[in-house]
Protein backbone atom coordinates (compact mmCIF):
# COMPACT_ATOMS: atom_id res chain seq x y z
CA UNK A 1 0.00 0.00 0.00
CA UNK A 2 0.85 3.68 -0.69
CA UNK A 3 0.76 6.25 1.79
CA UNK A 4 1.04 9.61 2.28
CA UNK A 5 3.78 10.33 4.29
CA UNK A 6 3.65 12.20 7.20
CA UNK A 7 5.22 15.75 7.22
CA UNK A 8 8.48 15.73 7.24
CA UNK A 9 9.34 18.64 9.20
CA UNK A 10 7.43 16.94 12.45
CA UNK A 11 10.42 13.93 12.96
CA UNK A 12 9.10 10.74 15.04
CA UNK A 13 5.42 10.30 13.56
CA UNK A 14 4.13 7.07 14.37
CA UNK A 15 1.47 5.89 12.41
CA UNK A 16 -0.91 3.05 13.81
CA UNK A 17 -4.14 1.75 11.77
CA UNK A 18 -7.05 -0.62 12.79
CA UNK A 19 -10.38 -0.84 10.00
CA UNK A 20 -13.44 -0.15 11.37
CA UNK A 21 -17.04 -1.30 10.06
CA UNK A 22 -19.45 1.18 7.91
CA UNK A 23 -21.90 2.78 9.61
CA UNK A 24 -22.28 4.00 12.94
CA UNK A 25 -20.51 1.09 14.68
CA UNK A 26 -17.28 2.57 12.82
CA UNK A 27 -18.57 5.90 13.72
CA UNK A 28 -18.43 5.17 17.72
CA UNK A 29 -15.59 3.84 17.52
CA UNK A 30 -14.14 6.55 15.39
CA UNK A 31 -15.47 9.11 18.81
CA UNK A 32 -13.50 6.31 21.19
CA UNK A 33 -10.20 6.57 19.36
CA UNK A 34 -10.93 10.71 19.25
CA UNK A 35 -11.38 10.61 22.78
CA UNK A 36 -8.34 8.48 23.08
CA UNK A 37 -5.98 11.35 21.63
CA UNK A 38 -8.07 13.95 23.86
CA UNK A 39 -7.51 12.47 26.75
CA UNK A 40 -3.82 11.84 26.42
CA UNK A 41 -3.26 15.27 24.85
CA UNK A 42 -5.19 17.09 27.92
CA UNK A 43 -2.38 16.03 30.02
CA UNK A 44 0.21 16.80 28.00
CA UNK A 45 2.82 19.32 29.08
CA UNK A 46 2.70 20.87 25.44
CA UNK A 47 -0.68 21.13 25.17
CA UNK A 48 -1.10 22.49 28.56
CA UNK A 49 1.38 25.41 28.07
CA UNK A 50 -0.38 26.21 24.67
CA UNK A 51 -3.91 25.93 26.43
CA UNK A 52 -2.55 28.61 29.45
CA UNK A 53 -0.77 30.45 26.31
CA UNK A 54 -4.21 30.56 24.10
CA UNK A 55 -6.40 31.86 27.47
CA UNK A 56 -3.76 34.24 28.61
CA UNK A 57 -5.03 36.75 25.89
CA UNK A 58 -8.57 36.32 26.82
CA UNK A 59 -10.64 38.34 29.22
CA UNK A 60 -10.33 35.63 32.07
CA UNK A 61 -13.84 34.33 31.69
CA UNK A 62 -14.71 30.65 30.54
CA UNK A 63 -16.64 32.25 27.98
CA UNK A 64 -13.37 34.39 26.81
CA UNK A 65 -11.05 31.11 27.04
CA UNK A 66 -13.58 28.85 24.46
CA UNK A 67 -13.56 32.17 22.27
CA UNK A 68 -9.98 32.40 22.35
CA UNK A 69 -9.60 28.52 22.11
CA UNK A 70 -11.75 28.54 19.10
CA UNK A 71 -9.57 31.90 17.00
CA UNK A 72 -6.74 29.67 17.80
CA UNK A 73 -8.29 27.17 15.47
CA UNK A 74 -9.89 29.21 13.14
CA UNK A 75 -6.40 30.86 12.46
CA UNK A 76 -4.25 27.94 13.03
CA UNK A 77 -5.84 25.27 11.10
CA UNK A 78 -5.97 24.90 7.57
CA UNK A 79 -8.89 22.87 6.45
CA UNK A 80 -7.75 19.66 4.43
CA UNK A 81 -9.15 16.00 3.20
CA UNK A 82 -8.20 13.10 4.62
CA UNK A 83 -5.74 11.86 1.86
CA UNK A 84 -6.56 8.52 0.13
CA UNK A 85 -3.97 5.56 0.12
CA UNK A 86 -3.43 3.70 -2.60
CA UNK A 87 -3.34 -0.85 -2.66
CA UNK A 88 -0.61 -2.57 -4.43
CA UNK A 89 -3.52 -3.48 -7.14
CA UNK A 90 -3.75 0.03 -8.12
CA UNK A 91 -7.54 0.85 -6.03
CA UNK A 92 -7.74 3.72 -3.99
CA UNK A 93 -9.33 4.00 -0.96
CA UNK A 94 -10.46 6.73 1.34
CA UNK A 95 -9.13 6.92 5.09
CA UNK A 96 -9.87 8.36 8.24
CA UNK A 97 -6.92 10.00 9.53
CA UNK A 98 -6.81 10.92 12.90
CA UNK A 99 -4.13 13.55 14.37
CA UNK A 100 -3.48 13.41 17.96
CA UNK A 101 -3.51 17.08 19.46
CA UNK A 102 0.40 17.24 20.13
CA UNK A 103 1.12 16.55 16.05
CA UNK A 104 -0.50 19.41 15.20
CA UNK A 105 1.18 21.49 17.24
CA UNK A 106 4.38 20.21 16.39
CA UNK A 107 2.35 21.09 12.53
CA UNK A 108 2.03 24.69 13.71
CA UNK A 109 5.41 25.06 15.36
CA UNK A 110 7.30 24.27 11.74
CA UNK A 111 4.54 25.79 9.40
CA UNK A 112 2.09 28.34 11.21
CA UNK A 113 -0.41 26.42 10.70
CA UNK A 114 -1.16 22.69 10.74
CA UNK A 115 -4.31 20.51 8.51
CA UNK A 116 -6.84 19.14 9.38
CA UNK A 117 -10.33 17.63 9.01
CA UNK A 118 -13.38 18.17 11.13
CA UNK A 119 -12.37 15.54 13.46
CA UNK A 120 -8.50 16.89 13.28
CA UNK A 121 -10.08 20.20 14.56
CA UNK A 122 -12.57 18.54 17.31
CA UNK A 123 -9.55 16.77 18.80
CA UNK A 124 -7.15 19.82 19.10
CA UNK A 125 -10.25 21.64 20.58
CA UNK A 126 -11.36 19.37 23.25
CA UNK A 127 -7.84 18.45 24.45
CA UNK A 128 -7.26 22.30 24.35
CA UNK A 129 -10.39 23.42 26.48
CA UNK A 130 -10.17 20.31 28.71
CA UNK A 131 -6.47 21.29 29.69
CA UNK A 132 -7.92 24.75 30.08
CA UNK A 133 -10.24 23.34 32.85
CA UNK A 134 -13.37 23.42 30.22
CA UNK A 135 -15.41 20.16 30.05
CA UNK A 136 -15.76 19.22 26.10
CA UNK A 137 -17.73 16.98 24.10
CA UNK A 138 -18.10 16.22 20.63
CA UNK A 139 -21.31 17.21 18.43
CA UNK A 140 -22.07 14.53 15.91
CA UNK A 141 -23.96 15.45 12.55
CA UNK A 142 -26.00 13.53 9.80
CA UNK A 143 -27.52 15.75 6.71
CA UNK A 144 -28.98 12.40 5.11
CA UNK A 145 -32.07 10.29 6.31
CA UNK A 146 -30.48 6.96 6.90
CA UNK A 147 -26.76 7.95 6.25
CA UNK A 148 -23.72 7.43 9.42
CA UNK A 149 -22.98 10.64 11.31
CA UNK A 150 -21.14 13.08 8.41
CA UNK A 151 -19.66 15.70 10.75
CA UNK A 152 -18.49 16.55 14.10
CA UNK A 153 -17.42 19.29 16.07
CA UNK A 154 -16.52 20.36 19.53
CA UNK A 155 -18.64 22.17 22.38
CA UNK A 156 -16.79 23.24 25.49
CA UNK A 157 -18.85 24.21 28.71
CA UNK A 158 -18.72 28.17 29.96
CA UNK A 159 -20.40 29.63 32.42
CA UNK A 160 -22.52 31.22 29.26
CA UNK A 161 -23.18 27.04 28.11
CA UNK A 162 -22.19 25.82 25.51
CA UNK A 163 -19.87 27.33 22.57
CA UNK A 164 -19.15 25.41 19.55
CA UNK A 165 -15.88 25.27 17.85
CA UNK A 166 -17.31 24.15 14.41
CA UNK A 167 -14.83 26.14 12.51
CA UNK A 168 -14.27 23.58 9.48
CA UNK A 169 -17.75 23.58 8.31
CA UNK A 170 -17.99 26.22 6.00
CA UNK A 171 -14.59 24.51 4.28
CA UNK A 172 -16.15 21.15 4.39
CA UNK A 173 -19.86 21.13 3.95
CA UNK A 174 -22.43 23.05 1.79
CA UNK A 175 -24.48 25.98 3.32
CA UNK A 176 -28.21 25.33 4.03
CA UNK A 177 -27.89 21.59 5.03
CA UNK A 178 -30.79 20.46 7.09
CA UNK A 179 -29.58 18.70 10.18
CA UNK A 180 -31.57 15.06 10.22
CA UNK A 181 -29.83 13.70 12.99
CA UNK A 182 -27.45 14.57 15.89
CA UNK A 183 -25.86 13.52 19.22
CA UNK A 184 -23.16 14.54 21.56
CA UNK A 185 -20.36 12.42 23.09
CA UNK A 186 -18.18 13.25 25.87
CA UNK A 187 -14.76 14.21 24.21
CA UNK B 1 -19.80 -31.03 -9.72
CA UNK B 2 -22.42 -32.28 -11.81
CA UNK B 3 -22.67 -29.33 -15.15
CA UNK B 4 -26.63 -29.02 -14.08
CA UNK B 5 -25.58 -28.17 -10.78
CA UNK B 6 -23.01 -25.32 -12.26
CA UNK B 7 -25.91 -23.74 -13.66
CA UNK B 8 -28.12 -24.11 -11.18
CA UNK B 9 -25.59 -22.34 -8.53
CA UNK B 10 -24.28 -19.68 -11.88
CA UNK B 11 -28.01 -18.94 -11.90
CA UNK B 12 -28.39 -18.73 -8.19
CA UNK B 13 -25.69 -16.07 -8.27
CA UNK B 14 -26.72 -13.95 -11.27
CA UNK B 15 -29.99 -13.80 -9.81
CA UNK B 16 -28.17 -12.55 -6.61
CA UNK B 17 -26.75 -10.46 -8.13
CA UNK B 18 -28.99 -8.76 -10.69
CA UNK B 19 -31.32 -8.82 -7.42
CA UNK B 20 -28.79 -6.71 -5.07
CA UNK B 21 -28.19 -4.18 -8.99
CA UNK B 22 -28.97 -1.25 -7.03
CA UNK B 23 -26.42 -2.29 -4.23
CA UNK B 24 -22.90 -2.75 -6.31
CA UNK B 25 -21.04 -2.06 -3.63
CA UNK B 26 -22.07 -5.27 -1.82
CA UNK B 27 -21.70 -7.11 -5.27
CA UNK B 28 -17.95 -6.07 -5.34
CA UNK B 29 -17.46 -6.62 -1.57
CA UNK B 30 -18.73 -10.08 -2.07
CA UNK B 31 -16.34 -10.60 -4.87
CA UNK B 32 -13.29 -9.59 -3.14
CA UNK B 33 -13.09 -5.80 -5.49
CA UNK B 34 -14.06 -4.05 -2.32
CA UNK B 35 -12.39 -3.99 0.96
CA UNK B 36 -15.10 -3.84 3.90
CA UNK B 37 -15.57 -1.04 6.76
CA UNK B 38 -13.12 2.07 6.47
CA UNK B 39 -9.41 2.44 7.34
CA UNK B 40 -9.02 4.16 10.29
CA UNK B 41 -5.14 5.94 10.89
CA UNK B 42 -3.77 7.68 13.80
CA UNK B 43 -1.37 10.03 13.86
CA UNK B 44 1.08 10.34 16.52
CA UNK B 45 4.27 10.99 17.77
CA UNK B 46 6.88 9.18 19.28
CA UNK B 47 7.44 11.62 22.30
CA UNK B 48 3.49 11.57 23.67
CA UNK B 49 2.89 11.08 26.71
CA UNK B 50 1.39 7.46 27.45
CA UNK B 51 -1.59 6.83 28.76
CA UNK B 52 -1.82 5.56 32.17
CA UNK B 53 -3.40 2.64 32.88
CA UNK B 54 -7.17 3.42 33.98
CA UNK B 55 -6.23 6.54 34.99
CA UNK B 56 -8.91 9.26 34.30
CA UNK B 57 -7.69 12.42 33.43
CA UNK B 58 -7.85 15.17 35.96
CA UNK B 59 -11.61 16.12 36.62
CA UNK B 60 -11.86 19.30 34.61
CA UNK B 61 -13.01 22.58 36.84
CA UNK B 62 -16.59 23.75 37.17
CA UNK B 63 -16.72 26.60 34.93
CA UNK B 64 -17.50 29.90 37.03
CA UNK B 65 -17.54 33.81 35.68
Amino acid sequence: MSYPEPDPDVPGARVSELRIPDGDLGILLTVWQMRHLVRIGAKDPLLVGTAASIVRSSDGSSLGAAEAIRDFLESRVRFEYDPPIEHADGTVEGTELLKSPRYMLREIEAHGVATGDCDDVAILGAALGRAAGLPARFALLAFTVGAPYEHVYTELLTAAGWVELDTTRPFQLPSGLRIVRETRKEA
Amino acid sequence: MEPCTIGILAGVFMGWALGAGTQPRAIARALGHERAGKLLRLLELLEEPEPDDGEEVAPVKEPTE
